[in-house]
């Protein structure tokens, strides 16, 4: 058993459940909400697990580190989060709509992982500028936000599919509510997962800042939901408006994690 | 109108202006949107790089724009100053009016509260004086202690807490303040630069990254020794530097430094950041004689003529290159040294370290060889002195504690209303929150559902 096999199921798994929240949320039937539930959970113990057995793997082979740092483990990692936040959010918010395209974003981000040519699973050393325990909270915060960013995404993508429809329930209502309340947990994971970047890189390099591009777009990100908060709260501004704002965050989010690799910067080992 | 009152008209303007979200708006916009310039278009390269990629046209308007150097321009500066006006302005709008509503008190109003969010209502045993004892005792570790009011016959019980969290915005402008004010201290007060330092040697100017100017560091740095180590694989394991700082004419501190782990003294630090082999200044060279075939060690000095026994002539080893190309074959470490033979005839040598017979294929009536020299390194310290940054990390703590209590605190208000009903007494619960109010809602119904559990009538039971 190896963790890339273990990834390589917890996909499968993934693709599955996110299939079940579909069926049962276009046939409106809940006989599929208890499966369709448990094979998320089963799909977030293996990836669990494949992400605890590739950190064990890495001290087999002497190297010993925790797997946070190429684009390999922060994929298994995202698709952890978000599948790990999304069971959160259904079992305080009883909200299993956004089910579906959560789940597949776990699903995309373990597919690339193992699929994609470009994507090394290859355990490999740590360079001399990520030995460090800034590596861990930095990473694991940073990703924290994204997955809150996805399922907000996920959420005011359903809103606004369903804006044409009259809401008899109240559910657009919970909709908006709850994708405000993970960009807002989006947000604060944001901030921190820069901050402790920016400590890192003052311990490492001795400067906190230095506009090197991923940092930048980071800013940009934080930047655009700054300014959804700030109408939201302050001018109140909901539904369709501030769900648009969201896509456009969270276009920006991916551009931070995978667009960046494009251009030329400190944090290229991530490609 | 008088000269005052125009006045007066344009400062209140002014200040509806800064004090605008939509200023804040437009500004966090543009500065989203600049910011994407910086990470497409290189910045601070070289002008030949622009110009080739740009033209000649598209690069005067980029240049008068300073898109090169965009993140430190006039423009986008402009823009972050903006951004603080702004933050100050409106936290001196909102500031004081916010600070009275947290001074205040619990506006005892039932009316207020019936228009809020409202749990079930629950049936329960006793009298609405004895059920409002017992549920002022039950619900105050989850509401707030209880002031209660008499409203006919019923009992009204009211609690609130967290209104000081209606202060937690302040408390992240503050933090973004702080931010751009250490930002700006260390622009001003602080410097980035760099030492090399050869092993066994000590230095006590900085190179400043932008200027090429000197600073002065007050003390010196030694370094006793550096080392690099290597993966299997080829990559770089670990570079370390020992480092001493002398001062006042004593060792007064040392450090082993690697990356990620650097010295710190007096506000200045000192971070690994690149090494390299300082060429020696002498070494022993081997001259041979093809006449006698005896081969005589001499050492020598770079830059200084060496007699040749057997009067062949002079060599003086001109310089030590690292990596030398000999006819576009790349040879390795090098020395280049001149030649001037018996008559005064002057050749150019290249004397590869690694291969000792290179200089025999040039037949001459003497052959040079590199013995031994002193190989040692340098080692690259990135020097910093940034006295803002204690500002920004307090900046740091500041707006994750305040985006915490902003986004997940709220003040909460709860009022509990005891009827009195058939059975005994009706219980409902309301609840208002200045945001969040699915939040509050869930608050509200699982504390109903957990009072009627624990409180259900056995009577009600027996019936089912």
């Amino acid at each position: 058993m190896t963790s890339s096999l273990l990834i390589s199921i917890a996909t499968f798994v993934y693709g599955l459940s996110a299939l079940l929240y579909f069926c049962a949320w276009i046939f409106k039937t809940e006989k599929l909400d208890l499966p369709a539930t448990g094979l998320a959970a089963t799909g977030l113990g293996i990836n669990t697990a494949g992400f605890l057995l590739r950190w064990s793997e890495s001290y087999a082979i002497g190297i010993g580190r925790i797997p946070l740092s190429n684009l390999y483990e922060s994929l298994v990692f995202y698709g952890l989060a978000i599948a790990a936040l999304y069971l959160i959010l259904e079992r305080l918010m009883k909200i299993r709509i956004a089910g579906g395209f959560a789940l597949t974003f776990s699903f995309l981000a373990l597919a690339y992982a193992s699929l994609s040519p470009n994507v090394g699973s290859q355990i490999r050393p740590l360079m001399p500028a990520l030995k460090s325990n800034w590596l861990t909270a930095h990473v694991m915060t940073c990703f924290v936000g994204y997955a809150a960013f996805t399922l907000s995404f996920a959420l005011s993508l359903l809103f606004l599919f369903r804006s044409g429809k009259e809401d008899s329930d109240g559910s657009a209502f919970d909709i908006d509510e709850t994708s405000h309340q993970m960009i807002l947990l989006g947000f604060l994971f944001l901030s921190i997962g820069i901050i402790t970047g920016a400590v890192w890189a003052n311990s490492a390099w001795g400067r906190y800042w230095g506009w090197d591009p991923k940092e930048t777009w980071s800013l940009i990100t934080w930047f655009i939901y700054a300014s959804l908060i700030h109408v939201r709260l302050v001018r109140g501004w909901n539904g369709k408006k501030t769900a648009i704002l969201s896509l456009v965050g969270f276009a920006a989010v991916m551009f931070t994690y995978f667009g960046v690799n494009l251009l030329p910067g400190l944090h290229s080992y991530g490609a | 109108m008088n000269k005052k009152q125009v006045e007066k008209g344009l400062v209140d303007t002014l200040w509806g202006v800064f004090s605008s979200v939509r200023l804040s708006v437009i500004v966090l916009t543009l500065l989203a949107v600049t910011s994407i310039f910086g990470t497409v278009i290189p910045q601070n390269a070289a002008a030949n790089l622009y110009l080739e990629r740009y033209g000649e046209a598209a690069y005067r308007v980029l240049h008068f724009l300073d898109i090169f150097d965009m993140y430190h321009s006039w423009w986008f500066q402009f823009l972050i100053l903006l951004l603080g006006i702004n933050l100050v302005i409106c936290s001196m709008d909102r500031l004081p009016s916010a600070l009275k509503i947290v001074g205040r008190t619990q506006r005892l109003n039932p009316e207020n509260y019936r228009r809020a969010l409202k749990g079930e209502t629950l049936k329960m045993e006793g009298s609405p004086a004895e059920v409002a004892e017992g549920l002022s005792l039950r619900l105050k570790a989850p509401m707030a202690t209880f002031t209660l009011v008499e409203e006919g016959e019923g009992q009204l019980l009211f609690a609130e807490k967290g209104r000081w969290t209606r202060l937690g915005v302040y408390v992240v402008h503050g933090a973004v303040l702080l931010l751009l004010a250490g930002g700006l201290i260390g622009s001003l007060f602080g410097y980035e630069g760099y030492m090399n330092i050869t092993e066994g040697q000590s230095d006590q100017t900085v190179i400043l990254n932008n200027s090429n100017a000197t600073v002065p560091l007050g003390f010196q740095i030694r370094c006793d020794d550096f080392a690099v180590s290597f993966y299997d694989t080829g990559a770089p394991k670990e570079y370390r530097s020992d480092l001493v700082v002398v001062d006042e004419g004593g060792e007064v501190l040392s450090k082993r430094i690697v990356v990620n782990d650097p010295l710190r003294y007096k506000g200045i630090s000192f971070y690994q950041s690149n090494y390299g082999t300082v060429p020696p200044e002498s070494a022993s060279f081997v001259f041979t004689s093809k006449a006698s075939g005896m081969s005589y060690p001499v050492d020598g000095n770079f830059g200084k003529p060496i007699p040749i026994p057997e009067g062949l002539g002079t060599f003086t080893p001109l310089h030590f290159i690292n990596n030398y190309k000999f006819r576009g074959h790349a040879v390795g470490a090098t020395v280049l040294g001149v030649l001037k033979k018996k008559g005064g005839e002057e050749v150019r040598l290249a004397l590869p370290i690694k291969s000792p017979k290179f200089d025999r294929m040039r037949r001459g009536e003497v052959t040079v060889t590199v013995g031994e020299f002193e190989n040692r390194y340098y080692t690259g310290l990135q020097v910093t002195k940034d006295p803002g940054v204690w500002f920004v990390y307090t900046g740091f703590i500041f707006l994750i504690v305040g985006c915490y209590i902003t986004f997940f605190m709220s003040h909460q208000g709860f009022m509990v209303e005891v009827t009195p009903d058939t059975s005994g007494s009706a219980v409902t619960l309301y609840g208002s929150v200045n945001k969040n109010r699915l939040g509050m809602e869930m608050v509200i119904r699982r504390l109903t559902e957990k009072l009627e559990r624990e409180t259900r009538i056995p009577e009600r039971q027996v019936v089912k």
